[in-house]
């Protein structure tokens, strides 16, 4: 009995030691405002996490960070080869923000890429589609094409798609049957 | 148990202990997510391939290379060529590139995704070159599975593989060949 007193105080010490070994030291962590996390432990995820201040241990979890805020995109000048042969000539913007910050972090190694390639597929593919004289008849149409074909591809990466504008548009080379 | 052995026993524990939290203090800890891989090397020889979870090589002989798995979205504007035919076409192609083996990848690239890009449209040149350019939906189709196994051949042999071939963009025009007369 009387040996207790001592290994008490060491064996606490002892065991605090091999905790810090194996888990790390415990570290907090800030999310602000437009900042979203998941935690993962032991290499999976198992917490999504809201702006504030979190606690990881440092050894077997980590915090990933995701920044929510609009992502801009805006493309001068691309040259698009149209239905009929004809080139026109375009430029764009448009905004997406993440809805959904696990799908994001698995959508791609640089999740703010996505947009940027969703809306450079999406209004290619759909002007090619078109031909010149109905590119002349306004752009309307083409911009719901657009926007319908990125909305759900943004929307299943974990995006929501915010807005999307043909600054310009302008045919520059006659078609084949011209 | 008296104190004459518990205090050598607890002293060993500590010294162990110790030793253990300075060895393990020099190597830096891996945390691999579930989206990443990580190549283990030992005296620079390959060893295994880590899965997710959190890693700590016991000794500065052992190295990890932490790969990431996740696909990366790739956009080829307007790669050139002429078709059988000799038409002159263009095509422009959305796709993800991703690692397919960690351990090859790693050995065989510097940077997996630019240094993947050549091959990617060296392997598709080579593939259009061989046939005729139709704006049909259905050849978009084929041509683009064609191009994912064609290209998955190619970078098989680095370690990556292409996924989600799209065609965006298309167009081809009849070609000199058309336009010029035979002289003897």
């Amino acid at each position: 009995m009387s040996l207790l007193i001592p290994i008490v105080p060491l064996a606490v010490v002892i065991g605090f030691l091999i905790l810090r070994l194996l888990w790390g030291p415990l570290a907090s962590s800030n999310l602000l405002e437009y900042q979203r996390g998941v935690l993962y432990r032991r290499g999976l995820p198992v917490k999504d996490l809201g702006p504030g201040r979190h606690r990881v241990w440092l050894g077997i979890e980590k915090l990933i960070i995701v920044d929510v805020r609009p992502i801009q995109v805006s493309y001068e000048n691309q040259q698009v080869a149209l239905r009929d042969g004809a080139t026109a000539v375009y430029s764009f913007s448009g905004t997406a923000c993440v809805t959904d910050a696990r799908k994001v972090i698995y959508c791609a190694r640089n999740y703010s890429q996505l947009p940027e390639f969703v809306f450079l597929c999406c209004s290619r593919r759909v002007m090619n589609g078109f031909s010149a004289k109905q590119l002349r008849g306004g752009n309307d149409a083409l911009v719901a094409a657009i926007t319908k074909c990125a909305e759900p591809r943004l929307t299943a990466s974990g995006f929501e798609l915010l807005t999307f504008r043909l600054n310009q548009v302008s045919v520059i080379s006659a078609s084949f049957q011209e | 148990m008296n104190t004459d052995n518990i205090w050598p026993a607890l002293f060993l524990v500590g010294l162990v202990i110790l030793i253990w939290s300075r060895r393990l203090g020099k190597t830096p800890r891996v945390f691999i997510p579930d989206y990443k891989r990580g190549v283990r090397f030992s005296r620079g020889a390959f060893v295994d391939v880590l899965g997710p979870g959190t890693h700590h090589p016991f000794t500065l002989k052992q190295q990890i290379e932490v790969v990431d798995m996740r696909p990366q979205p790739i956009f080829l504007d307007r790669v050139s060529y002429r078709d059988v035919l000799q038409n002159e076409s263009f095509m422009s192609i959305g796709a993800e590139v991703l690692v397919g083996d960690a351990r090859l990848a790693v050995n065989m690239l510097k940077d997996q995704i630019k240094d993947s890009l050549p091959l990617v449209r060296h392997a598709v040149q080579s593939l259009v070159s061989r046939g005729i350019a139709d704006d049909s939906a259905e050849y978009r189709i084929k041509t683009s599975e064609d191009i994912t196994r064609i290209v998955n051949d190619e970078l098989a042999r680095v370690g990556m593989k292409i996924a989600n071939v799209e065609i965006v963009e298309l167009w081809s025009r009849p070609g000199l060949e058309r336009n010029t007369t035979v002289s003897n």
